[in-house]
């Protein structure tokens, strides 16, 4: 009686085991395909919030880069990280640079930057943030046009006195009871443009010679 | 005869048994995730998938579960369908699996799962255990969708926002403000708002309950399971 119901248990066990590794292996191999064709999707929308498409997101490409060890620190990244490069119609049009800034109310605010190569910024975008819901969380898009504010800005425009919040002189509103939230994106947007203006033709450079592979359908 | 204890089954897994607003299971995720109609649809859809194939294979393996390797192959199972789950999101609802973060692979510990397989599934025929998956599932699904609808309406003065996270570019127009201007009740997207919308939930089912039926004795001190709202029956 006791080895029938050891063998029966030894039995149901493996079955399970059996049953459950099968259905992940043949799911993971089913569904493997069309994963990476979602992930592709959502990250070409994820890039592509940054950019002015024109309505023609079939004219841009995308490809990525390492970002060189001496940026990570000033772009607030704590180990390796990749950057992309717009390519329009397969001529270099912008860069897409992640930057994390550590200066927030609740940690870390994970930007995305886009830079065209006339230095200007073509959009930012609040990938994460925790900061709080109600005053600093206007830093999001969908919040409020705040971010937009960007737009159009480079490292001359305004001047460098002017990359700064009102309440520290510069030209960027603040929020009402949340100053610290938009000083910390303001600062870090600056930092990011800086590390442009010093791998600005790296990143060209390393941008071109894929464009004849992406010519190749 | 068969009919009228299924329709007693129903009547116990969507109103008089509800796993959350009596039995208090499957919190966590129902407070976490319902800040939106969208991503109560989402895990709710996952939920009842993963119950449906959690009781079925339980129940198939049901007499060879000793007390013993019970629990660890219960939860084998559930943990191999939640997977399952997570793999169908990804592929076909990327966006979504994003948004729903950790809760989708957490759905493995979701009580209810566990408490349906062990109480009911492995006592049960595979035909039984598949109703009761369905009835259980849709109770905590519906209720998913009641909480999510009310918190998106008073937490962001929107209703079907996000959809598009599930259904795609056509749902990107389903978006509708039934407020004037741009409201916001902030305490509604919080965990705190959610607390207080269920407890508002289970005192009106309660009430209702209470009218129509005796009252639902209270759980005598010492009982089993305290985290009630009202005795299981």
């Amino acid at each position: 009686m006791m080895t029938k119901t050891t063998t029966s248990s030894a039995l149901a066990l493996t079955l399970a085991a059996v049953f459950a590794s099968l259905l992940i292996a043949s799911l993971e191999m089913l569904t493997r395909e069309r994963a990476s064709a979602s992930k592709a999707a959502a990250e070409l929308s994820y890039l592509g919030q940054v950019l002015d498409m024109d309505n023609q997101p079939a004219a841009f490409t995308f490809v990525s880069l390492p970002i060189d060890n001496r940026y990570l620190e000033a772009l607030g990244l704590g180990e390796a990280a990749q950057m992309h490069i717009a390519l329009r119609n397969g001529e270099p049009y912008a860069a897409i640079v992640p930057s994390v800034s550590n200066t927030g109310y609740g940690g870390a605010i994970k930007l995305l930057v886009g830079i065209d190569f006339s230095a200007r910024i073509t959009a930012v975008r609040i990938v994460s943030h925790r900061e709080t819901k109600g005053l600093g969380d206007k830093i999001e898009s969908q919040q409020s046009d705040w971010i937009d504010s960007f737009k159009r800005r480079s490292l001359n425009n305004p001047k460098p006195s002017g990359w700064a919040i009102k309440a520290d002189g510069g030209i960027y509103d603040q929020f009402t009871g949340a100053t610290i939230t938009p000083r910390a994106v303001v600062r870090q947007v600056a930092a990011t443009l800086e590390v442009f203006a010093a791998a600005r033709l790296t990143w060209l450079a390393d941008s071109a010679p894929r464009e004849s592979l992406d010519v190749d359908p | 005869m068969k009919t009228e204890s299924s329709r007693q089954h129903i009547f116990d897994g969507l109103w008089r048994n509800h796993p959350v607003l009596v039995q208090l299971l499957g919190l966590s995720p129902l407070l976490a995730v319902t800040t939106t109609l969208a991503n109560a649809l989402g895990l709710g859809v996952a939920t009842l998938a993963v119950l449906i194939g959690s009781s079925i294979t339980s129940s198939i393996l049901r007499r060879h579960l000793s007390e013993t390797l019970q629990l660890p192959i219960l939860s084998l199972l559930i943990a191999a369908w939640v997977t399952a789950a997570e793999l169908i999101v990804r592929a076909y609802a990327y966006p979504l699996s994003q948004e729903l973060g950790v809760f989708l692979p957490l759905i493995a510990c979701n009580c209810m799962l566990l408490d349906r397989a062990q109480n009911f599934a492995i006592r049960n025929t595979v035909g039984r255990a598949t109703l009761d998956a369905v009835i259980v599932g849709s109770g905590f699904l519906s209720l998913m969708l009641v909480v999510g609808a009310i918190r998106e309406l008073f937490g962001r003065g929107t209703l079907f926002a996000d959809m598009y996270l599930i259904f795609g570019d056509i749902a990107l127009n389903w978006v509708r403000r039934p407020f004037n201007g741009d409201y916001q009740m902030l305490i509604a997207s919080m965990p705190a708002g959610g607390f207080l919308l269920i407890g508002f939930l289970i005192a009106i089912k309660n009430l209702i309950y209470n009218r129509r039926h005796r009252p639902i004795d209270v759980p005598k001190p010492g009982a089993k399971r305290v985290r009630t709202t009202g005795k299981i029956i």
